[in-house]
């Protein structure tokens, strides 16, 4: 998902649904049947790239809570003892899917392949699997030379509530990497948060506002923050800016902090006419 | 289109021109020495070379130049410092002088006067205090070179009708001339003796007096100058030879010539044709020089050394083998130099003129014009640079090949390849530098890459190195892996085999270094390094196709799991040959490697039994047969050994 806008819909979502804008994953359709779990391992444990693919396939569809959980050691193993690189990613991608940590080393493992496209399925796996082990790889991602996948890494590690990566995450985005600004957003706390304000007038805005989203959103974050923010884009004086606070304002729950609606409305007047 | 061709030497009278017919011998006649002989025949032509005097002549007219050498040049050094200014320098006390004048080409030195043409007249001035000696509108045509000696000058010149030579006396006005369609050169002069090269092939002696022509010299080498060096006249181009009384019959012998193994870095030939060096402004030709002063005693150079230069770098080389002795990198491009006794003069744009030391690169003194130059020129005779200090060679080169410039990579590659000849490990440090360098030239870093890998020693800096991976985040990029590995394997270095595997599994290591670090690996790993070999093998089993450098790799590390590992890995290394989820590529490099030891180990066990046959035909009786291997794949470990054996 390109998160560097969200339109006002996908922004009261945010707002009204907590910080992350992710849709939730991994659950198993209604009625889905129960698995073969043993013909299952047998086909991915296999030699045959068209049982394995089969085996994964079926395993990602019953997802973990229909019973592809019980196969990540045997897709573990498979990786480990090596696969084709289409089957590779699947194997990953599935991982991912079943979001179990215990996938997460070997994920890691395949953060080193050589085929950027393996590692972004292992950076995707990660983000799913979850944990401290997904946090130090996905960490590490962040410095890969591939555009997509360091900015995958950014991405998951603000889904993966990891305070510990902002330092990274704002070289990062020094360095260009605009999915760091939304990842801080959703992991920064009080003066942690100065990094997105203190580039909020040398960098796009369009990059940086996904970031305030963010953390606009969060209610761990204090009402002296957000008005900071709301301070500081009322600042900009520009159109753009105040559009950017209109839909805030609009998407603001009703239940919402006062102190911070007032704010709100105030910024928005204050920048009538603003071109 | 019909040309003049012909002499007039004084007025051209007709008892000049019966004398030049007839070939009468001058008797001393303009200051001559005794016994010259007068050749007959158009100057300038084969006529006179193949009149059958001249063998007589050219004797005769060696041993006059002989008696009358020309006087010692001067210490100076002009530089072209404007459209219509040039400045002098007189290399000895530091004093500078400028003169004003239109240029139709870049004025030039010849022995103590500074000749120059523009503005419709040709001057000469003072190379050491500027003074105007003379001026002349009578010179026709365009300047090629001159030379000059006490009160006379010699000069050549082209015009529409042909080629002219002029003698002028120390007022301008001219003595003699002659003009001929065959294309001359720079004149030198001597006494009363002027030589002139022609069709880069001849050179003539006159008389400058009373233009009789003397003798006419056939050259085996390219001779476009003839020049006063040390108290002597030199003539050539690329290659020069002393004017002497051996001329004739050992010039190819005493030709004294850079070396043969000179590096394709700076222009080849000490000198060049003149027109060459017509523009005011410095060319590549000036800045990518080759100075080298003839020594007295025989066909070298003095202190055995050529200097070379290629735009800020001057190198001095050893004439015999062309192996560097010292660089010295320079803030600006070098576009002139000159060498002396004991070492060079070299001028760069900035109009600084460095005395630097023909043993160590020493710079001993530095000049200046005090301001850019735009073409220069230096002379010197009795100049003295003197000693100084300067960083040893590795240094040196150390520095000259860490500047960026894409312009000096030429020079930088010849360098490189020098410093992989100094065995310490101060330059296995500065090949590293060059090899780690992103910044450098493609074609320096491949060189600096070749050599690394032969180095046996640095290994300690080289590890460290490798503990650097490539990263976005820190602006970081791979070290040179494949020579470091190659290197630490030489070098026997089995701790490094950590390092090389993290290396191995970066994806930002190149593919190019793949083999190497693989082949390093396999040659330095032990029995615990097999879990990272493998890890290798799996990753990339079925990715490899179409990647011959992953595949190689992996065919080279399952090469060593074979020969660190047990039974069981040779197993495991049949198994991912056998695969049908391993890439065909992998499966034929590993069947392939599978086949060899297969074929070596058939072959160990035909020379065992062979040797164990002989032995019992040798041996006394009674001893015991030794016992036949139950395995092909070489040494089992003790309790598979036995389980095997029991079952």
């Amino acid at each position: 998902m390109d998160k560097r806008f969200l339109g006002a819909g996908a922004l009261a979502l945010a707002l009204l649904g907590g910080a992350s804008a992710y849709a939730q994953k991994g659950g198993a359709p209604a009625g889905a049947m129960k698995l073969d779990t043993k013909e299952l391992g047998a086909a991915i444990s296999g030699n045959e790239p068209a049982k394995i693919a089969d085996g994964l396939d079926r395993t990602r569809v019953a997802g973990k809570d229909g019973g592809g959980k019980a196969l990540v050691p045997v897709i573990v193993s498979r990786i480990q003892r090596g696969l084709p690189k289409e089957l590779l990613k699947k194997a990953l991608e599935t991982l991912g899917d079943l979001e179990d940590p215990a996938a997460a080393e070997i994920a890691e493992q395949y953060l080193a392949h050589r085929e950027a496209d393996v590692r972004v399925a292992a950076v995707n796996c990660l983000g799913g699997v979850k944990g401290p082990v997904a946090v130090r790889a996905l960490r590490g991602a962040l410095g890969d030379l591939d555009a997509r996948v360091h900015a995958l890494a950014a991405t998951h590690l603000g889904t993966l509530k990891a305070p510990e990566a902002i330092p990274d995450l704002v070289i990062a985005l020094d360095k260009g990497v605009n999915e760091a600004a939304s990842s801080i957003g959703m992991l920064c706390e009080g003066k942690g948060c100065d990094a997105l304000l203190d580039r909020l007038a040398t960098k796009p805005f369009d990059v940086m506002s996904s970031g305030i989203q963010q953390v606009m959103a969060r209610a761990a974050v204090g009402d002296d923050v957000k008005k900071k923010f709301v301070a500081a884009v009322q600042k900009l004086q520009t159109r753009k800016a105040r559009e950017f606070l209109q839909e805030l304002r609009t998407a603001w729950p009703k239940g919402g902090s006062k102190a911070v609606e007032t704010a709100l409305d105030e910024a928005i007047k204050s920048l009538e006419g603003a071109k | 289109m019909t040309r003049r061709i012909g002499a007039s030497w004084f007025v051209p009278g007709l008892l000049g021109a019966l004398a030049s017919l007839t070939g009468l011998v001058a008797c001393g006649g303009g200051g001559g020495a005794g016994g010259d002989v007068v050749v007959s025949g158009k100057p300038f032509t084969l006529e006179a070379a193949n009149d059958p005097k001249n063998d007589k002549a050219q004797d005769a007219a060696l041993a006059r130049l002989a008696k009358t050498p020309p006087a010692a040049v001067p210490d100076v050094a002009i530089a072209v410092t404007g459209t219509q200014e040039l400045t002098g320098l007189d290399l000895a006390s530091g004093k500078t002088w400028t003169f004003s004048h239109a240029f139709d080409a870049r004025p030039r030195l010849a022995g103590a006067v500074v000749i120059g043409q523009g503005g419709g007249e040709v001057f000469a001035l003072d190379a050491k205090t500027g003074a105007t000696k003379w001026t002349s509108k009578k010179v026709m045509g365009k300047l090629i070179g001159g030379g000059a000696d006490g009160d006379l000058t010699a000069l050549t010149s082209k015009a529409g009708d042909g080629f002219h030579l002029y003698v002028l006396g120390a007022d301008g006005g001219v003595i003699g001339e002659k003009s001929t369609d065959v294309e001359l050169a720079a004149p030198g002069i001597a006494g009363n003796t002027v030589l002139v090269p022609w069709k880069a092939q001849f050179v003539t002696a006159f008389d400058a007096r009373s233009g009789d022509q003397l003798a006419t010299f056939s050259i085996k080498n390219e001779t476009t100058r003839v020049l006063p060096i040390g108290g002597a006249l030199y003539a050539g181009q690329g290659r020069l030879f002393r004017v002497d009384a051996g001329l004739p019959k050992a010039q190819a012998t005493d030709l004294i010539t850079p070396p043969q193994t000179l590096p394709g870095v700076f222009r080849r030939e000490l000198y060049v044709a003149p027109q060459q060096q017509d523009p005011p402004k410095a060319t590549a030709i000036d800045q990518t020089l080759l100075a080298g002063r003839p020594s007295p005693s025989g066909a070298t150079f003095e202190q055995g050394k050529l200097y070379g230069a290629y735009y800020r770098l001057l190198i001095g080389l050893d004439a015999s083998s062309s192996k560097p002795a010292w660089v010295v990198a320079n803030k600006e491009d070098y576009i002139a130099a000159a060498a002396t006794k004991d070492g060079v003069v070299a001028v760069d744009e900035g109009g600084n003129v460095q005395l630097i030391a023909a043993s160590n690169g020493a710079i001993t003194k530095t000049l200046s014009f005090g301001k850019p130059a735009l073409a220069a020129e230096v002379e010197v005779d009795g100049l003295t640079v003197g000693k100084g200090d300067a960083p040893p060679l590795t240094k040196q080169i150390g520095a000259a090949v860490s500047l960026r410039s894409a312009d000096l990579a030429t020079a930088q590659v010849f360098l490189v390849q020098a410093l992989a000849a100094v065995e310490d490990e101060d330059a296995t440090l500065a090949l590293l530098d060059v090899a780690d360098d992103p910044r450098a030239a493609a074609v320096l870093r491949d060189e600096a890459r070749t050599q690394l890998a032969t180095r046996k020693n640095g290994a300690d800096a080289m590890m460290k190195r490798l503990e650097r991976h490539a990263s976005f985040l820190r602006d970081t990029v791979a070290p040179p892996v494949g020579p470091i590995a190659t290197s630490l394997a030489l070098q026997g270095k089995k701790e490094a085999v950590p390092l090389l595997l993290a290396h191995l599994l970066d994806p930002a290591t190149p593919s190019k270094d793949l083999a190497p670090t693989a082949t390093a690996i396999a040659t330095l790993a032990t029995a615990a390094d097999l879990p990272g070999m493998k890890r290798f093998i799996v990753m990339y089993r079925g990715s490899a196709q179409g990647t011959p450098a992953i595949s190689d790799a992996v065919g080279i590390l399952a090469g060593g799991v074979w020969k660190l590992g047990d039974g069981k890995d040779r197993t495991w290394v049949k198994e991912v040959a056998a695969d049908p989820t391993s890439d065909v590529d992998v499966r034929t490099t590993l069947e392939k490697l599978i086949e060899e030891r297969k074929a070596e180990s058939d072959k160990a066990k035909a020379d065992d039994k062979a040797k164990g046959d002989d032995k019992a035909g040798d041996d006394d009786k009674g001893k015991k047969k030794k016992p036949k291997k139950d395995d092909d794949d070489g040494p089992v470990p003790g309790g598979y050994k036995g389980k095997k054996k029991k079952g």
